[in-house]
């Protein structure tokens, strides 16, 4: 109760917004053929879910994304879990992965064109490209930070490096690995989009992109609500599972 | 080797039970290299420990205990000689001696539960959960913390994070504990209940203890022989036999006139090496 009154506030402007929108628009205080009104948009993205554009179009997108996300995910903990306790591995690949990082992703699209076409491999490839380094640099700096007597203590109880690593070294690296999965999240569903706008037949970024070219412009902004709602929802999905992996930090008082 | 002739000398190297021993260093010498230059920190150390002993080595503030003790472990290399457990070289962390931190607040596993942690050391031999759990839940009624099972670390005060890594070390049956100064970090009361802890459990258990403490009178209570070295580089300065019966008590025990004596020759040693001299000398 307590804190939905806290929430209260941050609805109401949302909801001001919205109407402030709909009100300019209905009276033509923006130019309205390119601006729908809200009642326009929604109606729009009810007409879209119903005939099943929107929801394939979602599928499309998401199935990429969670793809590449995952695919960069399990290879970034893996090598950031090796540079972490390697110190040649890191001396190795730490130069590399700070030269390549700062590269936007939407310059490694040309490229991917070139090697995969435009279809779904390139997609995928991209997404985990950019989901790639926020995971890593997460994931090894968490992993160099594992304090030594936590190492030392499985030591102790016999445990080779290996069953360190998986139940010593990582548990302990994971609130820095989560971290970096968020942001990496984040990026996936942007650059995901992306993608489908610079080269691509279908999805939400392409229904986007194709809605403004023929003019259906409530349709184009019922694209960018649904991305909104998909958006919120995925961090909030991630938000609660990270609460839940990380329930030990938040256990205090009984 | 530099030894005054004043200095008292009880050697219980050669027991007249002589059995076999449980820890035999050969020779130890363990030194580190910065910077091109070498520092030897323990200087050819020869030690047996045996079987069911309660062992404790005092010394002055960066004499190598730990040091000593974490070759014991297996946790560092030594630079030349050898220990053996049980008559095997020690190489790796010996199966049988599990080692209790000083900072036990950095080794309690805080993303695991108390009864998950004591679960630790019994991961990966084939035991059920069930079993395990049993074993971890036998192990925490033993250090007092039934009833915390399900506490995550961060829960716990300092002293309970303590008992909890005594049980950790216990659960998987060890025959040899290697504490390094585990109570130094506790005030005086907590640091009271876990010494009888740990006498009850030695008692009870009759496994081997080493333990380091730059605490004498702590050092007296609890052990059957006390060790004291000197620093740079240490080696075996003291090594007394401490056959105060059991079970002891702190209160009547600290005003026994073999204890004080034995206080005054631990102190006096620890006192000439830090530089800390009185009138007529610190004897």
């Amino acid at each position: 109760m307590k804190a939905a009154k806290k929430r209260l506030p941050g609805l109401a402007l949302i909801v001001g917004l919205l109407v402030l929108w709909q009100l300019t628009v209905q009276f033509n205080l923006v130019d309205s053929p390119s601006v729908p009104t809200v009642t326009e948009s929604v109606d729009a993205l009810g007409k879209s879910i119903a005939n099943g554009e929107m929801l394939t179009a979602l599928g499309e997108t998401l199935g990429r994304i969670l793809i590449g996300y995952a695919i960069a995910v399990v290879l970034a903990v893996a090598l950031g879990a090796l540079m972490g306790t390697s110190r040649f591995v890191f001396y190795l690949l730490e130069p590399l992965t700070e030269l390549l990082r700062p590269i936007p992703t939407a310059a490694y699209v040309p490229i991917a064109i070139l090697l995969l076409g435009v279809g779904n491999e390139m997609k995928i490839t991209v997404v985990a490209v950019a989901c790639f380094f926020p995971v890593l640099l997460n994931t090894y700096g968490g992993v160099r930070s594992v304090d030594p007597i936590l190492v030392d203590t499985g030591r102790t109880f016999g445990y080779k490096p290996f069953a360190r690593l998986i139940k010593i070294v990582l548990p302990s690296a994971l609130p820095e690995i989560l971290t970096g999965m968020r942001v990496a999240l984040g990026i996936a569903l942007i650059v995901g989009i992306v993608s489908e706008m610079l080269a691509g037949n279908n999805g939400i970024g392409y229904l986007i992109l194709d809605s403004q070219r023929i003019f259906q412009v409530p349709l184009m902004f019922a694209g960018i609500i649904t991305l909104a709602i998909v958006g919120y929802f995925m961090n909030f999905i991630f938000v609660r599972l990270e609460a839940y992996f990380l329930r030990w930090r938040t256990a205090a008082g009984s | 080797m530099s030894m005054t002739e004043s200095q008292p000398r009880e050697r219980t190297l050669e027991s007249p039970r002589a059995p076999a021993p449980i820890i035999a260093a050969r020779s130890v010498v363990k030194s580190f290299t910065t910077r091109g230059k070498e520092s030897v920190i323990l200087d050819g150390i020869t030690l047996d420990i045996n079987e069911g002993d309660f062992v404790t080595i005092v010394g002055p503030s960066g004499c190598g205990k730990t040091t000593f003790l974490q070759l014991i472990a297996g946790l560092q290399p030594m630079t030349a000689g050898s220990i053996a457990f049980d008559g095997v070289d020690i190489v790796v962390p010996p199966a049988g001696a599990v080692y209790v931190f000083q900072q036990y607040g950095k080794s309690v596993f805080p993303w695991r539960t108390v009864l998950g942690n004591v679960c630790f050391g019994l991961e990966g031999k084939g035991l059920s959960k069930a079993k395990r759990e049993g074993i971890a839940r036998d192990q925490l009624a033993l250090v007092g913390l039934a009833g915390f099972e399900h506490h995550y670390p961060s829960q716990l005060s300092g002293g309970m994070q303590q008992r909890l890594a005594i049980a950790r070390a216990l659960a998987p049956g060890p025959r040899m504990l290697l504490m390094d100064e585990p109570f130094s970090a506790l005030d005086a009361l907590t640091r009271a209940k876990l010494q009888k802890l740990v006498l009850d459990i030695w008692q009870k258990l009759g496994i081997t203890v080493v333990f380091v403490t730059h605490d004498i009178e702590e050092a007296l209570l609890l052990s059957t022989r006390v060790i004291a070295l000197h620093k740079s580089p240490a080696n075996i300065d003291i090594d007394l036999a401490i056959d105060f019966p059991h079970p002891r008590n702190p209160l009547t025990l600290g005003e026994d006139s073999e204890f004080l004596a034995k206080r005054r020759t631990l102190l006096s040693s620890i006192y000439r090496q830090e530089g800390i001299e009185y009138d007529g000398g610190v004897m």
